[in-house]
């Protein structure tokens, strides 16, 4: 074709059809179009394209729009529908994650269903509880059968060769010696950290109760229960929250967008996009949330053995404790050290100013630190959460980057405070 | 904004979300208005779609209901859907194949189009020449390969190439190929 005196090539045919798609780059449809102005073939070949396209959109409306056979039924109304997936999210998410499964559990022990499952052990404990079961924490057996009554939904616990008594309603009320081999066991399980299990004193029994836990680590719990006496175990599973109380909706409900301005978008350019973003966000949440769910196993063991009800514990139950929390305060260091690791070298170059050195904290004793401990870690929780966008923030979103490495510093210097308590 | 903005949800509100566990009752009401709206728009498209697939219009209906379900679910779950169109098809075209692999041991649903393809011209002679023309293109579509077929119909329901490949896991050039080719065929068996 000539143009301006002179030749030019054709584009190639197969970039006429895209180009009338507006598929092809910018700097193509230019060359594209410049051509076309000028070039009679290529305009006509243009023209053959579009009067065949013209023609299947015709196809598309007369044929295949007005002569296809009709929907056999109205259209469904899917708002039903969406009820039924909303409330199958709102049974879902309850337990999704270990932090948000222990606040919930606060507020749903209160609404567990009739028991489906007792285990009444210490209706029919032995006489003379064997000596080990006194000092020593418990190990998970699976020996000693369990036998369904019929026509009832309890089961009733009898152990072999050894005398029993009914004891529930004339033995003393039980005490914080009784729930430890309880909350050892659940140790030993991985049971305390995040699952909706929870240990309680009911008159002379040590309730071991939870909502929504799984089949199999029921069956694990029961087994490790059979040889601790006084324990009663008892499962559920847990109501559905109504739909507009979902667990958390409050918290997040008014929670905006996060503003381009803020740290979590200059983060993400920071870290060079999204897919980076994503990444780095879900490691710090995994981590943080391995953290938390130590955190609160260590806070619970110093709630429910304050330092008075620990001094009246043997020396062997005593140790038993002390090797408890510190086994999660050891689990603890390294999550910490992790997310450490992970938010310094990219939070520390815009935290501004530069974080905080730790505040030292006036602990008396080790239930004391945890409690500092605990508070701590809500603080680095709640500042990571803002610091991803993930909830809005509720102090100024700036320095958030500094906020966040001045908590982790805290929550550091609070757990060896903790664990040096622990060890002495 | 975008009528189609909730398909386009930030990052930050997904981790939100599931950092608490829960979604905002107004956010669901806003998606449930959207879908609603998306399904009204275009479940007839879909519907139509799954019929040029073989399936009968009982399940093409009960897919095409299913589609927009799922689409629910999907941003219920907090994930992003860019171009909710594309998506749509993309969903549709694998249920609707799965639907036809159960119905294998009957025949396709043989939409009869020559049958039922009524001219809209009042004009005898008109009519006759309209309907011809489009039993003429009608046979060179049904001449087409299958890919071809599959990418002009879901090129006619308004997807990009990409979208396109998306749905049929081809690239997009593949599908320049395709319609490149399928148009001229037409234009040539239409002649």
């Amino acid at each position: 074709m000539i143009h301006g005196g002179a030749p030019e090539r054709h584009p190639e045919r197969d970039l006429l059809l895209p180009y009338l798609d507006g598929e092809l780059t910018s700097r193509q449809s230019r060359q594209v179009r410049r051509h076309v102005r000028t070039c009679w073939q290529c305009r006509a070949e243009l023209d053959e394209l579009q009067k065949t396209v013209g023609d299947c959109v015709r196809y598309h409306g007369e044929m295949l729009g007005e002569a296809m056979p009709p929907p056999p039924r109205p259209w469904a109304d899917l708002s039903r529908e969406f009820a039924r997936i909303d409330a199958s999210y709102a049974r879902r998410p309850l337990f999704a994650r270990p932090l948000a499964r222990w606040t919930a559990f606060a507020g749903m022990a209160a609404s567990l269903l009739a028991a489906t499952l007792t285990w009444r052990a210490a209706i029919f404990r032995p006489a003379t509880p064997p000596p080990e079961a006194k000092s020593q924490p418990v190990k998970a057996s699976a020996a000693s059968p369990a036998r369904a009554i019929p026509g009832t939904d309890s089961q009733v616990l009898s152990v072999p060769g050894i005398a029993v008594r009914p004891s529930a309603e004339t033995a003393p009320p039980a005490g914080p010696a009784d729930e430890l081999p309880a909350m050892a066991a659940l140790h030993q399980l991985g049971a305390d950290l995040g699952d909706p299990v929870e240990v309680a004193r009911e008159g002379s029994q040590v309730v071991v109760s939870g909502a929504g836990v799984s089949t199999e680590l029921q069956r694990r719990i029961q087994e490790a229960m059979l040889s601790i006496p006084h324990v009663v175990v008892r499962f559920s599973e847990p109501a559905a929250p109504p739909p507009d109380r979902l667990p958390g909706a409050t918290d997040t409900a008014s929670a905006s967008p996060a503003n381009p301005s803020t740290t979590p978008s200059r983060l993400e350019s920071e870290l060079g996009g999204r897919a980076q973003w994503a990444s780095f966000s879900s490691q710090l949440l995994d981590h943080e949330e391995a953290a938390m769910a130590r955190v609160y196993a260590v806070h619970r063991l110093a709630q429910q053995f304050p330092q008075e009800a620990e001094g009246r514990l043997d020396s062997g139950k005593q140790q038993l404790l002390r090797s408890l929390a510190r086994e999660h305060i050891a689990a603890l260091a390294t999550e910490v050290s992790t997310l450490d690791r992970l938010a310094a070298p990219i939070l520390l170059p815009i935290a501004s100013p530069a974080p905080l050195p730790p505040r030292r904290t006036d602990a008396a004793n080790w239930q004391a630190a945890a409690e500092s401990l605990f508070q701590s870690a809500r603080q680095s929780d709640t500042v990571l959460a803002a610091l991803l966008g993930a909830s809005a923030p509720e102090q100024p979103a700036n320095n958030l980057a500094q906020r966040f490495l001045t908590a982790l510093a805290q929550l550091q210097a609070d757990m060896q405070q903790c664990d040096l308590f622990l060890t002495h | 904004m975008s009528p189609y903005s909730i398909f386009r949800s930030s990052p930050e509100g997904t981790l939100r979300e599931e950092l608490s566990g829960a979604m905002p009752r107004e956010r669901t009401s806003k998606m449930q208005e959207q879908v609603t709206r998306l399904y009204e728009e275009a479940r007839q498209d879909v519907y139509r779609y799954l019929l040029t697939l073989g399936l009968y219009p009982p399940q093409a209906q009960e897919a095409t209901q299913e589609v927009f379900l799922r689409l629910y679910s999907t941003l219920r779950k907090g994930e992003m859907i860019r171009s909710p169109r594309g998506w749509i098809f993309r969903v549709a075209h694998n249920l609707g194949l799965k639907v036809r692999a159960r119905q294998d041991s009957e025949l396709p649903f043989d939409l009869d189009l020559e049958t039922r393809f009524q001219s809209r011209s009042a004009d005898p002679e008109r009519h006759f020449a309209q309907r011809e023309r489009m039993l003429r293109f009608h046979h060179a579509i049904e001449g087409l390969s299958e890919q071809q077929r599959r990418c002009l119909f879901l090129r006619l329901e308004g997807l990009r190439y990409p979208e396109i490949g998306a749905v049929l896991g081809i690239s997009p050039s593949a599908v320049g190929e395709f319609l490149r080719r399928a148009i001229q065929r037409l234009r040539r068996m239409s002649q």
